[in-house]
């Protein structure tokens, strides 16, 4: 039963983890209709960051910072990089014919940010140490993390914020609208370039929280990012590109099967559980699980 | 006194096809003015190049005298041309509400949300239909329905001038009666100014203060509803020249 | 011709100077650590080029494949002794040519399976999916420790041809040749129908299945093969170092194979060559780019992307079309024309048929969700004869083509091509029954030539095998040469030959409608469907375009002909159907239709109804 129960929590913080990610996914694809093959890196620079700015590299002790500064940083860090991935590899991918331009465009920003942070960093793991402990609280005596408690109640505040304002504001339900028909939204007098832009901003800045969170359970490095980013592509089309609740299903889904198949299979073949999900997702249910289906009547 | 809106030689290419051959026509303020041709003729493509989803390989446009050729189709919107666009367009998985409230996006950056509730008001007033549906998605309407709800979200930005693309297509007779006399209702509001594109020519001409024929991109002829009803050339234009 | 400097014929003496690297001098970090590496890469290069260039998809885990070429090859061949420490427990050891054969079998086989996400998906799904295969066969090598070692990595015996040793720079011998022999083999693929036919799908498949390209062949073949080759370069780079380990095979390696394709230019051996050339050989020259090089790639990636969109090759193409523009017309060029007006067989040749009821259609149902798009619609045209089909906007023209040509099935009833019904048959078995079509918004492959769009129309003609066109043996060329006779033919019959050699993206609108007719007229068709032909058509063009479908009438295919132009319907149809909402609404000869009143009131709405508010 603690077994369980351990299992259980691990397994659903780590999903909330892909469920941030695949929110981060989901704004921008709605958006632009483009996937940001840059957001797991994204993640690796919240993370970053956020070690930077909250510990001491050569001590690994904290700085005896308040948790708001590394937080504010990867806010600022995340919000650039948005803006920038936006500017120099998005939208001129928009101009040219080729279908995989921004693809392989992103793909390139996340490699650069990956080799920099190699370079001006560190390419070693370090150990991140939580705002709120290391050590495990009891819970049906089962040792849980305080970190992995934050990262539940935190990611389903940001989920549930986010879904609030896409359906309750003026600017939310103009993403929509944009994501929808870009064209009959610009007749309206929305300008798509500003609200492409600005997903870009938020969901950077969504991935680099999700990297603050899920830095004191993995490691920080510069690596962090990689494989994490492809799984939580497939929790994004598991929840149905545009659906925030969904992702949180689907983040669960995955989050638990890669704990059981590492406690009862191999924990070598634990990333893999992922990647078959996406691939077999993408090939029967395109529209996810939880994607909306409308019939249009003409 | 200026026109509300002005086409002066207007032609557009779609790649190596000429769709548009130097265009040019007026809107009055308070006019009703339709523009018809058969299928191919250039007739959403002229509505297309106002809202600047098109842009023109020559010739101006011009909103009460200000430029508008050289905008973006947002830009366009805020300068008050509102562009009911062909097969309707409404956005299926926003509720009907929230249609109404993007096409009020303008107003509410302009005049804050409280505006955008008093111009909905209106709206439903206009049309009790929508207000019955308000929250269910606009994708879940009837044909009809959703015509008027592209309508209505339009008239939501206050505009100076209506384009309406094609609002009959697709429609049954019933329904197609039904939207004219939407028309109806809104050139006799005298709001704003309409240009509509329609296909069924007669129907248009019967309710239009002036129209113009448009064939092979050009304009062939024009003159006030009456005096086109009884041109021979409108039904050649439609059904060959050989009848 | 020109000439080469050269001389012509010995020109590719050329290709045999690095052959002689290992004979003057010993230096093996550059000939066997880098080139010889650059070559066993540039075979990866192309491998990919077949996928990404021609076929038009993305694969961002050809690593993958590299992998499992190498691996079969280590496996298949190393002793127990090589890897003392390691948990081996399969050791066949076999010979390097042998387990070569078997990699790049496994590898074809691979290949072909994971293509099946290319049927269904294309962009950025595609690139997740690569992405995700790519990881996962790196995964299965890492974990499966008693057949690869797991991390450990397998050493590799030496490699032993004809009973020698290939040691150190020698192995330039081997690599190198086969190298060559792969880019002439996917040139001469690139250059046959086969190449035409992946550019055919890139561009629009629809369009390649109506010239009886299937999709599915095409794209599992072009997969298996790209897979194969990269199987093949995996198992020669097994002799590189006589070593293998996991971490070689990365997504990073997939990627950089990416950015080399992008840089160098698709669609190029040479391209290839050169993308690879400087991806393995700057960080060398630059020791400072050595650190940064994922950086400094990344960013030549996003450059070339943006402004160099066909790479350094395109640079080049464009350079020299600038410095030595093409003649009036090549050699080639004039001996087709000249072969094509001696050539006096029959431009058509009949299809064994029953009657002369070429199609008939009968009580066919189209709904598409809740909506009926096609209502109990019934059409018969007969052979030699022009039937005229009408209606507004959204009537159900277009719903109709699409039926008949296969691109969606019938909701209901039955479609027959003289006696056969044909209503579950994939769009490129219809097409090779002769049922051909033009689109109304053009679906030209606008990269090729006028006379290759033609041959793609030609597709199911050509009876070359795979092999014979990878080698380009002398029967293939000579069909090519044939087929390019009867392309060329095509196009004077609709009078286009004069534009035959130029890319079709360059014709007039009115010229591309043509080509569109000459290509449907290659399926050799029994039935042919035009969709819109004259839209956006001036007066004189339709006068045309009237004489060109006579002509085609004339030669007994059976035309049905979709129409706006009201006096061109006239003037051509021998019968003429009008719809509206998905029903027939009045049929018969094209006067009757014009003056029915029913047809009156679907185009002009009624007069008399005024508005009532």
């Amino acid at each position: 039963m603690a077994d369980f129960v351990q299992l259980l929590v691990s397994g659903v913080s780590q999903g909330m983890i892909y469920a941030l990610l695949a929110v981060a996914y989901n704004i921008t694809f709605s958006t632009s209709r483009t996937i940001n093959f840059a957001i797991g890196n994204l993640l690796m620079m919240g993370g970053v960051v956020g070690f930077s700015l909250y510990i001491d590299m050569k001590t690994g002790q904290p700085l005896g910072r308040s948790f708001i500064i590394p937080f504010m940083g990867v806010l600022v860090v995340g919000s650039i990089l948005g803006a920038f991935i936006n500017k120099f590899a998005v939208e001129p991918s928009r101009r040219m014919k080729s279908e995989y331009g921004s693809a392989l465009a992103t793909l390139a920003v996340g490699i650069v940010l990956r080799n920099l942070v190699e370079r001006r960093w560190s390419t070693d793991d370090y150990k991140f140490l939580s705002p709120v402990g290391d050590s495990p609280i009891r819970i049906f005596g089962a040792g849980v993390y305080p970190q992995e408690v934050l990262i539940i109640a935190a990611s389903i505040f940001i989920v549930v914020a986010l879904e609030t304002f896409k359906s309750k504001t003026v600017l939310g339900r103009s993403i929509q609208a944009i994501s929808e028909d870009r064209v009959t939204a610009s007749l309206m007098g929305i300008n798509p370039g500003f609200i492409v832009g600005f997903s870009f901003i938020l969901s950077a800045m969504i991935a680099g929280v999700a990297g603050l969170l899920v830095a004191p359970i993995t490691l920080v490095s510069a690596t962090m990012g990689t494989v994490i980013g492809i799984k939580a592509y497939a929790v994004s089309i598991i929840g149905g590109l545009e659906s925030g609740y969904g992702t949180i299903v689907g983040g669960i889904i995955l989050g638990l099967c890669e704990v059981f198949t590492a406690r009862f299979i191999s924990s070598g073949y634990k990333d893999t559980t992922g990647f078959v999900f996406l691939i077999l997702i993408i090939l029967l249910r395109p529209n996810g699980i939880f994607g909306r289906k409308v019939v249009r009547k003409v | 006194m200026t026109p509300v809106l002005e086409l002066k030689n207007v032609s557009v290419n779609y790649g190596n096809i000429t769709a548009l051959r130097s265009v040019s026509l007026q809107v009055n303020a308070g006019e009703l003015v339709s523009l018809i041709g058969s299928n191919g003729a250039g007739k959403t493509t002229t509505l297309k190049t106002v809202s600047s989803i098109l842009h023109p390989k020559s010739g101006e446009i011009f909103l009460q005298g200000k430029p508008l050729h050289l905008l973006q189709p947002h830009e366009v919107a805020g300068m008050g041309v509102a562009h009911v666009p062909e097969g309707r367009k409404v956005f299926s998985t926003l509720s009907v509400e929230d249609n109404l409230i993007m096409g009020g996006y303008l107003l509410a950056r302009r005049e804050g949300l409280k505006a955008v509730t008093a111009e909905m008001k209106k709206a439903y007033q206009l049309f009790p239909r929508l207000d019955e549906r308000k929250k269910q998605w606009a994708g879940t309407l009837s044909g009809g329905e959703q015509q008027m709800l592209a309508i209505a979200r339009a008239m939501m930005m206050r505009p100076k001038v209506l384009l309406l693309d094609e609002p009959t297509m697709g429609l049954s007779p019933v329904r197609i009666n039904e939207v004219f006399q939407y028309i109806q209702v809104l050139k006799d509001a005298k709001t704003t100014a309409i240009l509509l594109v329609e296909q069924l020519a007669y129907r248009a001409l019967g309710i239009s203060d002036r129209a113009y024929v448009l064939d092979q991109g050009a304009i062939k002829t024009t003159g006030t509803g009456k005096e086109l009803l009884a041109n021979p050339d409108i039904k050649k234009a439609y059904l060959g020249s050989k009848t | 011709m020109r000439k080469s400097l050269l001389g012509g014929r010995l020109s590719w003496l050329v290709f045999l100077i690095p052959m002689i690297l290992p004979l003057v001098t010993k230096n093996t970090y550059y000939v066997h650590g880098i080139l010889c590496q650059i070559f066993v890469f540039t075979i990866l290069v192309t491998a990919l080029d077949i996928i990404m260039g021609y076929l038009g998809d993305i694969s961002l885990g050809h690593a993958g494949f590299f992998a499992v070429g190498a691996y079969a090859v280590a496996i298949l061949t190393t002793t127990q002794e090589l890897n003392a420490e390691g948990t081996l427990k399969f050791l066949p050891q076999l010979s390097f040519s042998a387990a070569l054969i078997i990699a790049i079998v496994i590898c074809a086989g691979v290949g072909a399976v994971l293509s099946f996400p290319s049927l269904r998906l294309s962009g950025d799904y595609l690139a997740a999916t690569t992405i995700a295969y790519g990881m996962i066969i790196h995964t299965v090598i890492n974990e499966s420790e008693n057949l690869t070692n797991g991390t450990k990595g397998i050493n590799v015996p030496p490699l032993k041809l004809f009973g020698l040793v290939v040691e150190e720079n020698h192995f330039l011998w081997v690599v190198y040749p086969v190298m060559l022999a792969v880019m002439w083999m996917v040139r001469n693929l690139a250059k046959s129908f086969w190449g035409r036919a992946f550019e055919a799908i890139k561009h629009s498949s629809i369009a390649a299945e109506c010239c009886g390209v299937s999709r599915a062949k095409y794209k599992v073949s072009g997969f298996a093969l790209s897979a194969a080759l990269a199987g093949l370069a995996g198992g020669l780079f097994a002799h590189q170092d006589n070593y293998i380990g996991t971490a070689t095979f990365s997504l990073d390696l997939s990627i950089l194979l990416v950015i080399a394709l992008v840089l160098g230019g698709v669609r190029s051996t040479l391209g290839n060559f050169i993308g690879m050339f400087l991806v393995v050989s700057l960080p060398d020259f630059f020791t400072g780019l050595k650190d940064y090089r994922l950086v400094a790639f990344g960013i030549v990636l996003l450059l070339t992307l943006f402004f160099l969109p066909n790479g350094l090759a395109g640079l080049f193409r464009r350079l020299t079309s600038r410095l030595f523009p093409a003649k009036d017309l090549t050699e080639f060029q004039q001996d087709i024309a000249a072969r094509a007006a001696n050539d006096k067989s029959p431009l058509f040749t009949s299809r064994p048929s029953n009657g002369d009821l070429v199609l008939n259609i009968q009580n066919v149902r189209k709904k598409f969700g809740g909506v009926t798009a096609v209502d109990k619609l019934d059409l018969k045209v007969r052979r030699g004869s022009i039937h005229g089909l009408m209606g507004p906007n959204g009537s159900g023209k277009s719903t109709t083509v699409n039926l008949i040509t296969g691109l969606y099935p019938p909701s209901e009833g039955s479609i027959q091509l003289f006696d056969a019904n044909v209503a579950k048959l994939s769009t490129a078995r219809r097409s090779a029954k002769g049922i051909s079509r033009t689109f109304q918004n053009l679906q030209l492959f606008g990269e090729l030539t006028v006379l290759d769009n033609v041959l793609v129309g030609l597709h199911q003609s050509f009876k070359a095998t795979l092999l014979s066109v990878l080698l380009s043996l002398p029967d293939t060329r000579k069909e090519e040469r044939e087929m390019q006779v009867r392309a060329y033919r095509l196009l004077k019959f609709v009078g286009l030959e004069k534009q035959a050699f130029e890319t079709a993206s360059s014709l007039s609108y009115g010229q591309a409608r043509r080509l569109e007719i000459a290509r449907a007229l290659g399926v050799n068709p029994t039935l042919l469907l035009l969709d819109e032909p004259a839209a956006g058509f001036s007066a004189t063009e339709i006068l045309e375009l009237n004489e060109v479908i006579k002509k085609i009438k004339a030669e007994g295919i059976a035309i049905l002909l979709i129409e706006h132009h009201m006096d061109m319907l006239l003037e051509v149809s021998d019968e003429l159907t009008c719809l509206d909402f998905g029903r027939t609404i009045a049929s018969g000869s094209p006067k009757e239709v014009q003056n029915s009143p029913k047809v009156m009131e679907a185009y002009l709405g009624t007069q008399t109804e005024g508005v009532t508010a």
